[in-house]
């Protein structure tokens, strides 16, 4: 579903991301993306959100070149990623619908399908009795089920999450595990860069360990031991 | 439905982002008042002169002033030429002293003061004959004729005077058209700082919507609605100021301007025309503000 080609990811000021990095992720994989600070996950996860551009190399998804994809069709290739920050990036003078509305309204919907996904949602991260509330009267594991839900609004095929779990305690980190396990399970592909090596223990997904901009070990199903 | 929506939505933030920068938007509007009002100005200035310099050149008479020591006999003389010219459609000799009280008249008005101190002065006008020529062609080759008269010491043709005038006039409008340039470019840098602002509070909110697949004219039609709002609002008071403001004018001076000869244009259809002009621009002049800010934005990858 998404591979990347001999793609490095070199940065103005001379910094290389990514080097060379040669990968496949199918559909419907739960894939964990593991590293120290600085070694390239958010560039890797930047680079299959489009937010930054591979330098060399060829990205492909769904059998697609999007490497190079043009300005005026990148919105429509964005619509099929969905993607959660460590900092939720709710808007803080919306309520929880109006965040997740503002998704959808986005994309163009009428208003009628703007109510009726966003609801459903909503009501999928378990929020359905904080509709109307503003992200500064929900926690913080709540807000990240907000976030969750703009992120999957539009339907996605493929969910990336860079540390999702990086500002939560250990309950909340679960919770948020569980709700995108639950998204994979119904078909959509998951990609969770994270530092907590708890959420990935007895996991049984595939954990992919990047330092210094390459893939250094890349374990398929089993145990990992970090 | 869909696109009704999807306006709404536009219509919405563009309103917003109006509100949220209330006092940039103001000095936009403020900017915008001021830059179409001198144009207005400038527009009426420009109608008024083309129409009296059209005027006077769609003439067909001409003036002739006699030499000032000229004799009843030769006066006759010429007078006797004149009428039996086939170029000459009708002429009309005014003594100086007949002419002097017209011209007095058309200064002074009723104001008798003023009539008392031209009347202490000496009489320097010329006999003179008005002549009416057949068209337009005959007019020039009668000038040329009577220029050579030797009873005659000028031939004034009326668009010797339009040259005069549309001369000065143009050179007044050259300075006031650079002047309403330079402050319509001032207001679209105004606002295109406005917008700039709004981009610029509300990066986040931007970056998600691009990030979720918001299309380019997603995120950019709200700023041009935003641009939109101020031209509209921008354009209101110069256009009630040339309606308002020109009849006011022409009421109040029974359409002339100065003096008898300078005849102002009926204010109807003129200040419709202005005014829809004057949104026109308003219009172009903030979206033009808006284009240039949203773009940079708007196509970055």
């Amino acid at each position: 579903m998404i591979e990347f080609t001999n793609v490095s990811k070199r940065y103005p000021n001379g910094v290389t991301g990514i080097h060379n990095l040669n990968l496949n992720i199918n559909k419907g994989e739960f894939v964990f993306v593991i590293g120290p600070s600085g070694a390239g996950k958010s560039s890797f996860l930047k680079m299959i959100s489009l937010q930054e551009k591979v330098s060399t190399g060829q990205l492909n998804f769904e059998n697609e070149n999007v490497t190079n994809v043009n300005r005026f069709k990148a919105h429509l290739y964005r619509r099929k990623v969905g993607v959660v920050f460590q900092d939720f990036k709710l808007l803080p003078k919306l309520t929880v619908y109006q965040n997740v509305a503002f998704a959808l309204e986005a994309v163009g919907l009428s208003a009628t399908e703007v109510r009726k996904k966003a609801m459903k949602v909503i009501y999928l991260v378990g929020l359905g009795n904080k509709v109307l509330s503003y992200p500064n009267q929900l926690s913080g594991g709540e807000q990240q089920r907000v976030a969750i839900a703009r992120a999957i609004a539009n339907n996605p095929d493929v969910v990336i999450a860079d540390e999702p779990t990086g500002n939560l305690d250990p309950e909340n980190s679960f919770q948020i595990l569980s709700i995108l396990k639950k998204l994979n399970e119904e078909g959509k592909t998951i990609i969770m860069a994270t530092h907590n090596y708890d959420l990935i223990f007895d996991s049984g997904c595939r954990v992919i360990r990047i330092d210094k901009g390459t893939i250094v070990q890349d374990e398929v199903m089993g145990y990992h031991e970090v | 439905m869909k696109s009704k929506f999807q306006f709404y939505i536009y219509a919405r933030d563009g309103f917003k982002n109006v509100c949220n920068h209330i006092f940039m938007s103001f000095s936009s509007v403020l900017t915008l008042i001021i830059t179409l009002s001198l144009c207005a100005v400038v527009f009426m200035f420009v109608v008024n002169t083309n129409a009296f310099t059209r005027d006077i050149e769609s003439q067909v008479t001409m003036l002739a002033e006699f030499n000032y020591d000229v004799t009843e006999a030769q006066i006759t003389s010429v007078m006797h030429l004149l009428d039996h010219h086939e170029l000459v459609y009708h002429h009309e000799f005014i003594d100086r002293y007949t002419e002097r009280e017209e011209v007095v008249s058309q200064i002074v008005g009723d104001n008798d003061e003023l009539r008392y101190l031209f009347e202490r002065t000496s009489n320097t006008l010329a006999d003179i004959v008005i002549i009416e020529a057949v068209n337009i062609t005959a007019l020039d080759l009668l000038e040329g004729e009577l220029l050579v008269h030797p009873y005659l010491q000028s031939v004034q043709h009326p668009s010797d005077a339009a040259e005069l005038i549309s001369g000065t006039t143009n050179a007044i409008r050259v300075v006031m058209m650079v002047f309403a340039g330079v402050l319509m470019l001032l207001a679209i840098f105004l606002i295109h700082n406005t917008i700039k602002i709004t981009i610029y509070s509300r990066q986040e909110e931007l970056s998600i919507m691009r990030l979720v697949g918001a299309s380019i004219g997603h995120i950019t039609f709200p700023f041009l609605i935003e641009g939109l709002i101020i031209g509209v609002i921008g354009a209101i008071f110069p256009i009630l100021f040339t309606m308002i403001g020109y009849s006011l004018v022409y009421d109040l001076n029974d359409g002339i301007f100065a003096i008898n000869i300078f005849q102002l244009a009926s204010p109807s259809p003129l200040v419709y025309q202005v005014g829809f002009v004057m949104g026109i621009i308003s219009i172009l002049v903030s979206l033009l503000g808006s284009l240039f800010a949203v773009a940079k934005y708007a196509l970055k990858d």
